[in-house]
């Protein structure tokens, strides 16, 4: 049986076990996107009618930047079908494109049993670790990444990372699974609470190095710290690490809060808010129905509150969210605000931060050609330049210039210093671009 | 039917990036030091002109904003504006000069064509061509003596508020004609009836006034920024190293600089080049770090950006070989902010590589 407690960096204080409240039964119909957050879309691999387990997979990767969609419940399928992804309106309240995503729809759920739960966030370090292999990540030295991971103490508090398995493959991954990567060593990171990555590059991949660090240092809580291997000055730190001997920067321990964290991005979102000073999430929803002893006792810091996959938020608590907050759901690297009272929670909206707006919706001002979303694209390609292409109507000059490798990751209206709504307009004009072909 | 579901939005993230704002207080801070130099140079009357430059373009912004209804004031880009006129002028220009070119860089330079982002010239060289245009005489006779109001000058022998760049181009003249065995025309405040060894030992002592020094620490007149380069460098240093203004402008300038020095020193009047930009180099490092590298009215792509700097160097240094004009260094900007569009279109690199 798994044992699903978090295993590293949380040591919950025991306390007083307070009974769940029972759950309805699970929900008629289930709407699953077989497409994760920003990542290359999945192919269906069930068909109407089939049965399925918990767990069993719907869909397997289009690309490699997609990931595999397993059922979060036992169920029929009922339908597969290209549904119209809708996206939250703009700050100034417009309404924004949508996509179309291949969809699965279930009926018929049930409990799954807890054998068949293998969400990989919940899993165990060797079957979590087989997950990741296939990602071409290797320990350091050369070694294989399990047998690094068992090199860090309980003290540890680094990551060494070795991305130089070969050339080839390591400009395959970095040119197209930027995303997955990232996520892939995010979690990492969360599971075992490193503060630093060491990226271990030989020096004849310096170009592949500073883009793994122009990847990932924006959006990981560690500090990446470029290992040259060989150098002696990281010699000590290999050395520190192999023989478990404390480390700078040591971490306030997680289990000094006394929180509650069911699943791998719970505990990141509440690392990230004690590193960060964010307040600490009220709100746990925890998306099944792990009966005790498996589950973690109710705690005391933060309101749980319990659905079915596929429930709506409001149907949870009607006041959600209030106006003048922000509801976000998932990992950092994934989470998605929550704005509406409709949305389905879906397995990742495992927790709810609400989170003040502090400042008024911030207008869009007028491109200042800082060209900071042409260095930032994990696709190399020219955002802004996109963008007024498609503005002019010259889709098809877009489409040339690679408009539809653009992956949605977010991050060319997330740097731009002028808050231009970048990845909305490339989603627009996508979408007009499939338009104008299927009317052609 | 296609069903509708509300799903994605953007990434939180860790970091929360520069906004527009925040990147014009910082270069403006950045260029505080060179400001403050320049007053502490030329005494109360610079204080008059950087405060008038400011005014006027701060007092334009929040009109505009106040017709457009939209306060942009705070942004910082109206005061940047303001400062980067200041100090591409001469300190002793009359305030209401001064005032009027803040007025004309906003209006002109930036709002008539809806505001910050959408200019396609720098509104600070803009407005300095307009004062040129407008008011000549007010620039040539704006020059002052650096560290003089501290009780006249320390350096004896030195020449008055005149502009040393037109003074050294008309000695070079003088002393090269004199030099070929050629009769020279004198300017007008030349002693007369030299003979041509006077004449040759009179050019010498004025031009060795000038020299590399200069650039260190001003003793001829110059423009407000142009005191020291040493009170640029560490602005420049520290909006490099944070990554608020793009290194690739500046670096294929100053990579340019010596190639394109040693081609036009080869060319006519290549002797007067060394001179000339022993005057006006912290003013080409200015041009070259902060004008020529203001993201709106330069190219976007990285390899457009390379030509571009590229060009402004080239350009700069024709400027200063073929004209004894202070602000001849600014004005080529001009023409090369309007090539930006067509260098983006030709090398903006487009699809995935």
């Amino acid at each position: 049986m798994l044992n699903l407690r978090p295993r590293r960096g949380l040591a919950l204080p025991h306390r007083e076990l307070e009974a769940w409240p029972a759950l309805p039964a699970p929900p008629s119909r289930l709407l699953l996107p077989l497409r994760h957050s920003r990542l290359d879309q999945s192919e269906p691999v069930v068909r109407p009618g089939q049965r399925v387990a918990a767990g069993e997979p719907l869909s397997l990767p289009l690309g490699l930047a997609a990931r595999v969609v397993c059922s979060p419940l036992a169920g029929r399928v009922r339908r597969v079908d290209v549904l119209s992804v809708v996206h939250p309106p703009l700050r100034d309240g417009s309404p924004r494109g949508a996509l179309p995503v291949p969809c699965v729809e279930l009926d018929e759920l049930s409990a799954p049993s807890l054998e068949e739960r293998t969400d990989w966030q919940q899993l165990e370090r060797p079957a979590l670790l087989e997950r990741l292999r296939p990602w071409g990540l290797t320990g350091a030295e050369g070694l294989p990444l399990d047998l690094e991971l068992e090199l860090l103490s309980g003290e540890a508090r680094l990551l060494v990372l070795g991305v130089a398995p070969a050339q080839a493959l390591q400009d395959a991954l970095l040119e197209q699974v930027p995303a997955a990567l990232a996520r892939a060593v995010t979690a990492l990171c969360r599971l075992h609470g490193f503060r630093e990555l060491l990226l271990a590059c030989p020096p004849v991949h310096s170009e592949a190095r500073r883009r793994w660090l122009a990847l990932l240092e924006p959006i990981l809580p560690a500090r990446c710290v470029v290992l040259r291997q060989g150098h002696p000055w990281d010699q000590p730190r290999l050395a520190a690490l192999a023989l478990g001997r404390p480390l700078p920067s040591p971490r306030r321990p997680l289990a000094a809060q006394g929180l509650l964290a069911l699943t791998l991005d719970q505990l990141a979102a509440l690392e990230l808010r004690l590193s960060t000073g964010l307040p600490l999430p009220p709100l746990v929803c925890q998306l099944d129905d792990l009966p005790e002893p498996h589950g973690l006792p109710q705690p005391r810091s933060c309101r749980v509150l319990r659905a079915w996959p596929g429930t709506p938020l409001s149907e949870l608590d009607p006041a959600l969210p209030q106006p003048g907050e922000w509801l976000v759901a998932g990992l950092p690297l994934e989470g998605s605000p929550l704005l509406e009272g409709g949305t389905p929670l879906l397995p990742g909206h495992t927790l709810l931060s609400r989170l003040p707006r502090l400042k008024s919706p911030e207008a869009e001002e007028a491109c200042i050609h800082c060209g900071q979303c042409l260095d930032i694209c994990p696709m190399r390609l020219a955002p802004i330049r996109l963008v007024r292409l498609a503005g002019e109507e010259r889709l098809e000059e877009a489409r040339g210039l690679g408009l539809e490798h653009c992956v949605h990751c977010g991050l060319c209206s997330w740097i731009c210093p002028s808050r231009v709504e970048l990845e909305d307009g490339l989603r627009r004009a996508r979408q007009r671009l499939r338009e104008a072909r299927h009317g052609g | 039917m296609a069903a509708e579901i509300h799903l994605l939005g953007p990434v939180p993230l860790l970091r929360r990036p520069a906004r527009t704002g925040s990147l014009m207080w910082r270069v403006v801070l950045a260029l505080l030091p060179a400001a403050l130099l320049g007053v502490a140079a030329y005494g109360p009357e610079a204080a008059w002109m950087l405060g008038a430059c400011l005014s006027g373009a701060w007092l334009m912004e929040v009109l505009a904003g106040g017709l457009r209804g939209r306060s942009t004031q705070k942004d910082g880009s109206a005061v940047l504006t303001g400062l980067l006129l200041a100090l591409t002028l001469p300190p002793g220009l009359a305030p209401g000069w001064a005032f009027l070119g803040g007025v004309l860089a906003i209006l002109l330079g930036k709002q008539v064509f809806g505001g910050l982002g959408r200019n396609p010239l720098n509104p600070a060289l803009l407005g300095r061509l307009l004062l040129a245009l407008l008011a000549p005489g007010a620039l040539e006779s704006g020059l002052r003596q650096p560290f003089g109001w501290q009780g006249g000058s320390w350096l004896t022998g030195a020449p008055g508020a005149a502009d040393p760049l037109r003074l050294f181009w008309e000695t070079r003249r003088v002393l090269d004609q004199a030099l070929a065995g050629l009769t020279p025309r004198l300017p007008a405040d030349w002693p007369q009836g030299l003979d041509r060894l006077d004449l040759i030992q009179h050019a010498q002592d004025i031009l060795s006034q000038a020299g590399p020094g200069q650039v260190l620490w001003a003793r001829l007149p110059g423009l407000l920024g142009e005191v020291s380069i040493l009170a640029l460098l560490p602005g420049l240093v520290w909006l490099f190293t944070a990554r608020l203004v793009d290194w690739r402008v500046p670096a294929a300038g100053l990579v340019f600089l010596p190639v394109g020095f040693l081609l036009a020193s080869s060319g006519a009047g290549g002797h007067w080049l060394p001179l000339a930009l022993g005057l006006r180099g912290t003013s080409l490092l200015l041009v070259l770090c902060v004008l020529a590298s203001d993201p709106v009215t330069s190219p976007l792509g990285q390899g457009a950006k390379f030509l571009f700097g590229l060009l402004v160097a080239a350009a700069a240094l024709l400027a200063l070989q073929l004209s004894p004009q202070a602000g001849g260094l600014f004005w080529v900007l001009l023409p090369a902010n309007l090539l930006t569009p067509w260098l983006d279109r030709l090398l903006l690199p487009g699809g995935p590589r």
